[in-house]
């Protein structure tokens, strides 16, 4: 164990050790002169770390029961609590624990005028490391434990303060339901009693441990250690006091402190969103991957079903098709039509010239089923206008009439039997 | 006080360094979720673009299949067509026919085609015997043939010379004709260059 201080404190002792069995320093009444002579001796040794252990008779350890609390709840109450008892000053530790499902709620108050606080502002002053304040009837429970066996019950340890009087301290757990001086065993008595008021299975279910050897008379079970000095080297073993003191905050630092925790707060607030940001595309990213893998498989398996076609060729080879399709005419198609004139009217054809051009032509030349110049007009007519309505939306040109009969032309005619030929085109 | 400040300070400084840690790490699931999301979209599009192909050549089955046995995706075979004619024209008196030199050729200004012009100078009974054979052409022709001119002439009347042809079953011809066609094949560009 690294060396250390330890301050033993009662009523009316002051006891320094080095380590946990050398006594160094001891002065009984005068706090005054004992803390004067201290602080010469620590200044000679100001890096050796120094733990107060306190065992005061008026120590205002409480310990309240919890009704069932929403933690915000919680929160609430212990604020108010803290608001509370920092109204009053000096200095305030307070402990949340639970034992048998039920909350408690344990704070220890040292009043500025308690005897305890002018230590405690000395103890502040010192150089020393640690300063560490261990109140040794708390610390007595852990004691306990490592001492008796595990119970559900009451355990009561029993240890000197001084020649005359005895510290006995009786723990229900954690809770720390009685700490008390006794000088005689009928103290012991009365005690137990005052706490079976509350706890009516107290005198059954009790565990004694204790250095003071007529404890015996009392309990004839008790388990009973010889040195007394076995507490303090436990006590001295410990890493951490069970509870811890804090001072009211100086009004000097508290905006200061409050402005640096509004800074942190809110640097925990964009730090938390970032986070949050961060697992939130980390997540994205992975449904995102998902979807890629399924997407590629898919795209595998179209291109698997599409191996052998190109694709771009096709629809190129297709459009053209198209295109080409959208400028073709079937001549035969005409040549249907045709056919159904033609029969209208008995007209045997003589020549038939068909172009696709920009706009297909037709041309066609025929012989005249009669030479009698009054039924060759009417039947040219007739002729005329059944080619408008087989090719509506056509053009039709005369090229060649089976007669010249205007009177600014020459009209000649042979008296043969030769029929006359007529020549049309048909602009479709 | 002294402790109580480097609690302070530590907790500063463990807490940027948390907010460093924190902005790295949103900046890297950030850029990694964009490439990812810029893969997911090309993939997207791709498999988009796929399936569009697939459902396009299906839709097409059809014209793919007439079009492959038409020849339209090969260079022209002119063998190949002159066997098939020899096939086609045996119902004509006479049949003579002329590919010209290939040329490529624009209609309506979109990509040009390889074309062949084919003349046929053809002689027959009928003119039906003729329109029987340029149906016939368009149907099985091996290509894509587009009429171009069709010209019919019937020859001078039947006289007693002819009529006696005809009873000996010598050819004769009541028609002749000048059928002008185009054969398209498609021009593929890059297999051209």
């Amino acid at each position: 164990m690294k060396e250390k201080f330890f301050l033993h404190l009662t009523d009316s002792q002051a006891t320094l050790y080095k380590g946990a069995d050398e006594k160094i320093y001891s002065l009984q009444n005068n706090f005054e002169k004992a803390r004067a002579e201290l602080r010469a001796i620590f200044l000679r040794f100001p890096k050796i770390p120094l733990r107060l252990l306190v065992d005061l008779n008026h120590q205002d350890i409480r310990e309240e029961k919890l009704p069932p609390l929403f933690p915000w709840d919680r929160v609430r109450f212990f604020s108010y609590k803290k608001a509370e008892l920092y109204e009053l000053g000096g200095y305030v530790g307070f402990a949340f624990f639970t034992q048998e499902k039920e909350s408690y709620f344990r704070w220890i108050h040292i009043a500025p005028n308690n005897s305890l606080s002018p230590w405690l502002s000395w103890l502040t002053s010192l150089a020393n490391p640690g300063q560490e304040i261990f109140f040794v009837p708390l610390e007595a429970g852990n004691f306990l434990k490592s001492n008796l066996p595990f119970s559900k019950g009451y355990q009561m340890l029993v240890y000197p303060i001084s020649s005359y009087e005895n510290r006995h301290v009786i723990f229900k757990g954690n809770r720390l339901l009685l700490s008390r001086l006794s000088q005689k065993e009928e103290d012991l008595k009365t005690s137990l009693h005052f706490v079976s008021r509350t706890h009516q299975d107290i005198h059954e279910k009790i565990q004694v441990l204790s250095f003071v050897k007529e404890s015996l008379l009392t309990f004839p079970k008790a388990k009973v250690l010889p040195n007394p000095q076995t507490l303090l080297s436990f006590i001295a073993s410990q890493k951490h006091p069970t509870f811890t003191l804090k001072r009211q905050f100086s009004s000097k630092f508290i905006w200061l402190r409050i402005s640096i925790g509004i800074v942190f707060m809110g640097l925990l607030i964009f730090l938390g969103l970032h986070l949050y940001q961060g697992f939130y595309f980390k997540n994205k990213t992975v449904e995102v991957i998902k979807t890629i893998d399924f997407l590629q498989t898919k795209a595998h398996h179209l291109r698997i079903l599409l191996e052998n076609e190109d694709v771009s060729t096709i629809k190129a080879a297709l459009t053209q098709y198209h295109h080409l399709k959208s400028f073709t005419i079937n001549p035969l198609k005409i040549v249907d039509q045709l056919v159904t004139l033609l029969n209208r009217h008995k007209i045997r054809l003589h020549q038939l010239k068909w172009y696709a051009e920009a706009k297909p032509e037709l041309i066609i030349s025929f012989w005249m089923n009669n030479k009698r110049g009054s039924a060759l007009a009417a039947q040219f007519e007739s002729f005329l206008t059944s080619c408008q309505e087989i090719f509506p939306r056509s053009h039709i040109h005369v090229l060649k009439a089976p007669f010249n009969s205007s009177s600014h032309e020459i009209f000649k005619n042979h008296a043969d039997q030769v029929l006359p030929i007529v020549q049309i085109k048909i602009v479709l | 006080m002294k402790k109580e400040l480097s609690l302070w300070v530590g907790c500063g400084v463990g807490l940027i360094l948390s907010l460093c840690g924190a902005i790295g790490f949103q900046s890297t699931q950030k850029n990694y979720f964009q490439t990812m999301m810029t893969e997911q979209k090309a993939l997207q599009r791709n498999v988009k673009d796929l399936k569009n192909d697939l459902i396009f050549i299906k839709t097409h089955q059809k014209e793919l299949m007439f079009l492959t046995q038409k020849g339209w995706f090969l260079p022209h075979n002119r063998l190949v067509a002159a066997e098939a004619l020899e096939e086609l024209c045996h119902a004509l008196s006479e049949v003579s026919y002329t590919f010209e030199p290939e040329n490529l050729k624009t209609i309506g200004g979109d990509s040009p085609f390889k074309v062949t012009k084919i003349v046929f100078e053809v002689r027959a009974l009928l003119d039906t015997d003729i329109y029987d054979f340029v149906d016939r052409l368009l149907d099985n022709f091996p290509g894509i043939l587009v009429s171009h001119e069709l010209t019919l002439v019937r020859s001078p009347s039947a006289n007693e010379k002819n009529l006696f042809s005809l009873s000996k079953e010598e050819t004769f011809s009541f028609m002749t004709g000048k059928l002008v066609f185009e054969w398209f094949a498609m021009k593929k560009q890059s297999h051209e260059k």
